[in-house]
């Protein structure tokens, strides 16, 4: 019973820190994060930079604080686009069934086909390169898992005899979906929007990786590890520093989203 | 008696089976074959069958839950067959169902107080002083108090469930209410209760009542007049009693003798064979191949319903 | 407590108290209670939901799950099944001591044929192989009703209709000639047609094959139909046990008097039922007397204090309560 709840209690703990960081961040870090310090490039961590500095010796520390802010950014905003549009599509096609269903399922179904960040990449080159088309292409990505979850459920429950008893009372087919229905099935929906924070994380770090997703000089985790790699023999922790912090808010938020799940699962 | 409040001519409802093979047309599920009854205003009607015999499609039909196939659906004098929108809004006032599945029926994440206050809702009642004044003063009604209105499904039992199920039909004050196996997933001591309940509210509101069960003992209790049905079609109606003292179908005859504890076990008539399969229904009458009484023409010819006395009509061949 | 025991009885329970431990605390299910179970004979526990009748099923078959702590002694043909260790009671289930259960799609392994399932029963507590094999559960099939067993042998449980497939749970439990069935509201599920096609199979299996049964339900009409004795459960106790026909024409027991009125019958058309009060007290509720006495309408102060002992009323009927012998 108790060994369950841990990966509850670790993601917590992950997300909770990493979110305190983040706030500190809005007001104070040890450095200004574009401060460069050409006396001080590749320093080892120490007292006074505890993660070290990079190649133009600005405080890696700071800069991975500020990064938090990105990588919270993004997941929040690409959760929310995906979750909307995904939940709305996934409860229409569930709903109603029928011709439109199918339809909007075989939709769902070729945008998951498509490779993700092959599709974000051409989002981009079409758009133009920055943190916001990032975002909506993240989001846009996240819109078939969020929709086969909700319609899933919407199936399942469209026939409970409550959704009937709904209908005899006159109520209108939104009310009973957004109203009746949706509290629900929102539990499932939660632990994928978990989930799905920690890959739209992870498809910002790849985006700005590979030069498409924040801009200098703003920092992101991806974007740090991308510029790090240059220098890996030289200064391995500038590397590493950025590489740790992906691991651990992807891992923060599986855990996060393993642990609602069992506890949806031992509830019922 | 005064007047007919609902009639129902040849009510015909096919599903349609989940293709399975491309090129092979999909079977279709025969769950009503031609049904026709009429409730007097004041009455209680009982449709009584085993699963799968169509009864609860006749009520889902009734109350537009499902759309008929075929047929004609008439409420006090007005064809309602097709009615949509805002007409199919105002029948709702007026035909109300209470389901089988007590605890399904209620929105497991809402409080009764929502369940009871969203037909005001849904019906255009906005004044949320209103709705609160009606919730709190139709309680009364189910012998439930104030206390029950910020509680979940959850945390009520059987009986109050059915209760509050009860009351979110009556709350829109209609005069039709289809029960759809009100008792059968309740406890013995429970269902008296519900049943009384029902019964006294019928002299209070003036109420109509059909009554869908597959409990010929509880039917009996409840209804005025009983149809029993086989593969979706009714096989006999008459008044209560009569079709206690009297049945004239085989499947009646059996289905009373099978009521467990109530005749010496030497009566009883065992049918041989399954449930029958709406998928698949016999040539002739649909209950030949389980039928004691079997005859040569009741393999090819579908017997038509004759009246056996007044008021008591059966479909079978034994009555030409 | 002068309890009636048959020296000849095939089981005897002895004071059986099942609890159940929980994160909230410990909540008995079943209180003390005590009953035979003859040779050939028909037994049925009856109660509401809740009362603790397939809880004592589980604990004959020794099936509780792991939280429940059970008391008293079980003692089927001279070994007392409470103290039994795992390997002893896994010999006894299937062959000995076999059940029913109420939902033949669920107990009923769906990847499995039918006919493998009857199988295995055999293969594990018999000696036969191959072909005899093949020929018992062909046999065993047929003595339960299946047309053409050959075939149906090979389906699976989904392509049966809940009848036959009661059938095969039946064949199933009866196939090693267990001396005891516990059948958990074995027709539930199942029309009415079918229902006593399936209570005149038990019946037969009873009178040929000579197997005790002990047939759990909550329906009065189906138990006076099949039982040859009947005791009466409510909220975790006995409280009236009684042959048959002496119950339904003679019953001791307030509560069984009120479910008798309860149940719609042929006369009380017209009237209005009589419904007991009240609910069934939870499984939380702790009550130190009579357990029916908030609902009963010939309670007294004794009834609040008090827990009554069985009184004899004659040949193996018995009634928990202190005004047994008045009532009419």
């Amino acid at each position: 019973m108790k060994r369950k709840r841990v990966s509850l209690y670790i993601g917590i703990s992950i997300i909770a820190s990493l979110l305190a960081m983040m706030v500190v961040s809005l007001f104070y870090t040890p450095y200004p994060v574009t401060e460069m310090n050409r006396d001080e490039r590749f320093a080892p961590p120490s007292a006074n930079h505890p993660l070290g500095t990079d190649n133009f010796g600005r405080d890696v520390l700071s800069r991975i604080m500020k990064g938090s802010q990105t990588a919270f950014f993004v997941g929040l905003i690409a959760v929310s686009v995906g979750g909307l549009f995904g939940v709305l599509v996934g409860a229409i096609a569930g709903y109603f069934g029928g011709m439109l269903d199918e339809f909007i399922m075989r939709l769902m179904d070729a945008m998951m086909a498509f490779p993700g960040i092959l599709f974000a990449l051409m989002f981009v080159s079409i758009f133009g390169v920055g943190i916001r088309n990032t975002i909506i292409a993240i989001g846009i990505m996240s819109i078939p898992s969020f929709a086969r979850i909700t319609r899933s459920g919407f199936i399942q429950h469209k026939e409970f005899e409550y959704v009937k008893n709904a209908r005899v009372k006159g109520v209108s087919n939104f009310r009973i979906m957004f109203s009746h229905i949706l509290p629900n099935v929102l539990s499932p929906i939660i632990v994928a929007a978990s989930m799905g924070f920690s890959s739209a994380v992870l498809s910002e770090a790849a985006l700005s990786y590979l030069g498409l997703g924040v801009q200098p000089p703003d920092p992101s985790w991806g974007r740090m590890l991308n510029e790090s790699q240059v220098f890996i023999t030289l200064s391995p922790w500038y590397t590493i520093a950025p590489g740790i912090f992906i691991t651990l808010i992807v891992l923060g938020f599986n855990f996060l989203g393993d642990g609602i799940a069992d506890l949806q699962d031992r509830q019922q | 008696m005064s007047g007919i409040i609902l009639e129902v001519r040849d009510l015909v409802k096919h599903y349609p089976l989940r293709r399975t093979k491309l090129l092979e047309s999909p079977g279709r599920v025969r769950a009503l074959n031609g049904v026709s009854f009429a409730i007097a205003r004041g009455e209680s009607f009982g449709l009584v069958g085993e699963s799968g015999c169509g009864k609860t499609t006749a009520g889902h039909t009734i109350i537009k839950l499902l759309e008929p196939t075929d047929g004609k659906i008439f409420f006090e004098g007005k064809d309602i067959t097709t009615i949509k929108g805002e007409r199919l809004k105002d029948l709702r006032r007026k035909i109300q169902i209470i389901f089988q599945d007590t605890a399904g029926s209620l929105n497991p994440r809402k409080t009764v107080k929502w369940i009871l206050s969203e037909p005001l809702r849904a019906q255009g009642v906005r004044n949320r002083l209103e709705i609160e004044r009606t919730i709190r003063e139709s309680l009364e009604l189910v012998d439930l108090d104030e206390s029950f209105l910020d509680r979940y499904p959850h945390e009520l039992s059987g009986g109050q469930k059915q209760r509050i199920g009860i009351l979110g039909a009556l709350i829109l004050e209609p005069e039709f209410i289809i029960a759809d196996e009100p008792v059968s997933a309740l406890d013995v001591s429970i269902q008296a209760q519900i049943l009384n309940l029902m019964k006294n509210l019928q002299k209070r509101l003036s109420l109509t009542y059909l009554f869908i069960s597959h409990d010929l003992g509880v039917v009996h209790f409840f209804c005025d007049r009983i149809a029993v049905m086989y593969l979706g079609e009714i096989v006999e109606m008459a008044e209560a009693t009569e079709l206690y003292v009297n049945p004239c179908h085989p499947y009646t005859q059996s289905l009373l003798s099978a009521i467990p504890g109530e005749n010496a076990a030497s009566q009883r008539i065992i049918l041989q064979g399954d449930a029958p399969d709406p998928t698949n229904p016999p040539q002739g009458c649909p209950f030949h191949p389980r039928c004691f009484k079997r005859m040569e023409i009741c393999t090819h010819t579908r017997p038509r319903s004759v009246e056996v006395s007044k008021g008591h009509s059966v479909g079978c061949h034994l009555y030409p | 407590m002068e309890r009636i025991i048959s020296d000849r009885a095939l089981l005897q329970v002895r004071d059986l108290n099942i609890s159940f431990t929980t994160a909230k605390g410990d909540f008995p299910a079943v209180r003390g209670i005590s009953f035979d179970v003859g040779r050939n004979s028909i037994v049925g526990l009856v109660g509401e939901s809740g009362c603790g009748k397939s809880v004592t099923a589980l604990a004959i078959m020794r099936l509780l799950p792991g939280n429940a702590r059970l008391s008293g002694t079980i003692d089927f043909s001279g070994r007392n099944i409470v103290a039994m260790h795992e390997e002893e009671i896994r010999k006894l289930r299937g062959s000995e001591i076999s059940m029913i259960f109420q939902e033949p799609l669920t107990s009923l392994n769906p990847l499995w044929k039918v006919g493998r399932q009857i199988d295995e029963n055999l293969k594990m507590h018999t000696e036969l192989k191959g072909d005899d094999r093949f020929q018992s559960v062909v046999d065993i099939m047929r003595d339960v009703g299946l047309p053409d067993p050959e075939r149906l042998y090979h389906k699976y449980p989904h392509e049966l209709s809940g009848g036959m497939r009661q059938r095969i749970a039946i064949a199933i439990a009866v196939a090693c000639r267990p001396a005891l069935i516990i059948a958990d509201e074995p027709t539930t599920a199942l029309d009415v047609t079918i229902q006593a096609q399936i209570l005149q199979l038990l019946k037969d299996i009873n009178r040929e094959k000579g197997s005790s049964i002990i047939f759990i339900s909550h329906n009065f009409g189906i138990i006076r139909e099949i039982c040859t004795s009947i005791c009466v459960m409510y909220a975790g106790h006995l409280v009236e046990i009684a042959p048959t026909e002496k119950l339904f024409c003679e019953p001791r027991h307030p509560y069984t008097i009120g479910l008798m009125k309860a149940i719609p019958k042929t006369d009380s058309k017209g009237k209005e039922l009589y419904d007991i009060p009240g609910k069934v007290p939870s499984i939380t509720d702790t009550l130190p007397g009579c357990p029916f006495e908030p609902r009963c309408e010939y309670a007294f102060e004794r009834c609040k204090r008090e827990l009554p002992q069985f009184e004899v009323l004659g040949e193996q009927h018995e009634s928990r309560c202190f005004l047994a012998g008045e009532l009419r």
